[in-house]
């Protein structure tokens, strides 16, 4: 089936470039990007939502919140990972998800370089404690710059292929 | 199954996949409230006035690093480290027994002694961002009775402020 265009034959050059057909929006490379980052998110969240309160030490350690208000993040960003996550691999309302999920690697990213620049020596806590400690540095904002690339995807393509129900 | 192009976003589309952010953001954090305020593990929401900012379980208790090192003076404490046996193998406190979380059980019996006679026991873990230091307190609640302490500055508090250490593997 061809593809439909938002904007008639007059339409701007970068919604028509955006709907033109390439190997980047195939719908197979989107379902590709959006089970990747709904099963990294969905397994990162699980051990921070059963233990909020270590998550809650960990965010403190980054020095960027007031103590008062870092259980309230320990509480409810898990919940929100693993929401927006979920919502990925079932492709129910990907371009939001994959919306929250950019929205939160260059939360992640900016409270790393944050840390780093100011010389904390302190744990990553992204796959707490499933992989172990993994010392804060450089290559994980590296690679949280990397997850940001399938996110754009979804967000610019987003696929029902594989999908509980269509974007 | 022929792949179906999908529609690019107008501004309409950009707006409702805010929208949905929001709606995912806010309804997901709801969630997280209520599930914390009935949950076994949950935490205050905001420490109320007076109370230790950084929660702690029952029977486990913060000790300054300066009341750990005059514990550690008097010989008056067994200090457990919870940090990997090759970071307590590079520098660790003198006399410290090493029992990280994972494989917990292993590393207990190898100090089994030692823990069950200690008159009190205060463990530690790498800095003020780890917990392994609780879940490690916490397992020993369930062999030894309370409290235990931990230092929730960590081991490079105790190494910045020039306390003792010594390398070696444990034994």
């Amino acid at each position: 089936m061809a593809g439909r265009r938002l904007s008639g034959p007059a339409g701007s050059g970068a919604l028509n470039a955006a709907s033109r057909p390439n190997w980047l929006g195939h719908p197979a490379v989107g379902a590709a990007c959006r089970l990747l980052l709904g099963a990294v998110f969905v397994y990162a969240s699980f051990p921070k939502l059963l233990r909020p309160g270590d998550f809650a030490r960990l965010v403190h350690g980054y020095q960027l919140l007031h103590p008062d208000l870092v259980n309230l993040v320990g509480i409810t960003l898990p919940w929100i990972e693993v929401a927006a996550g979920a919502f990925l691999l079932l492709g129910i309302l990907p371009r939001s998800s994959a919306a929250i999920v950019a929205g939160l690697l260059a939360l992640f990213m900016a409270a790393g370089f944050l840390a780093l620049a100011r010389g904390l020596d302190i744990e990553c806590g992204c796959f707490f404690p499933l992989m172990g400690g993994h010392e804060l540095g450089w290559d994980l904002l590296a690679r949280d710059a990397l997850l940001l690339l399938p996110a754009f995807q979804v967000m610019i393509w987003p696929s029902s292929f594989l999908a509980w129900r269509r974007a | 199954m022929t792949p179906r192009l999908t529609r690019t976003s107008g501004s309409s589309e950009i707006l409702a996949a805010l929208l949905g952010a929001a709606a995912i953001v806010l309804g997901s954090a709801t969630v997280g409230v209520v599930v914390n305020h009935f949950s076994p593990r949950g935490i205050p929401l905001f420490p109320q006035p007076g109370e230790q900012q950084l929660h702690l379980p029952p029977g486990v208790e913060s000790l300054a690093l300066e009341d750990a090192y005059i514990a550690f003076d008097e010989n008056s404490a067994l200090f457990v480290d919870a940090r990997p046996p090759e970071e307590y193998a590079e520098q660790h406190i003198p006399g410290a027994v090493n029992v990280p979380p994972t494989d917990f059980e292993a590393h207990f019996l190898d100090w089994a002694d030692e823990i069950e006679t200690a008159t009190r026991i205060v463990v530690i873990c790498a800095g003020i961002e780890c917990s392994d230091s609780i879940q490690v307190a916490e397992r020993l609640l369930e062999i030894v009775d309370g409290p235990v302490y931990v230092i929730e500055e960590g081991w490079r508090a105790w190494q910045d402020a020039g306390y003792p250490a010594q390398r070696g593997a444990a034994p």
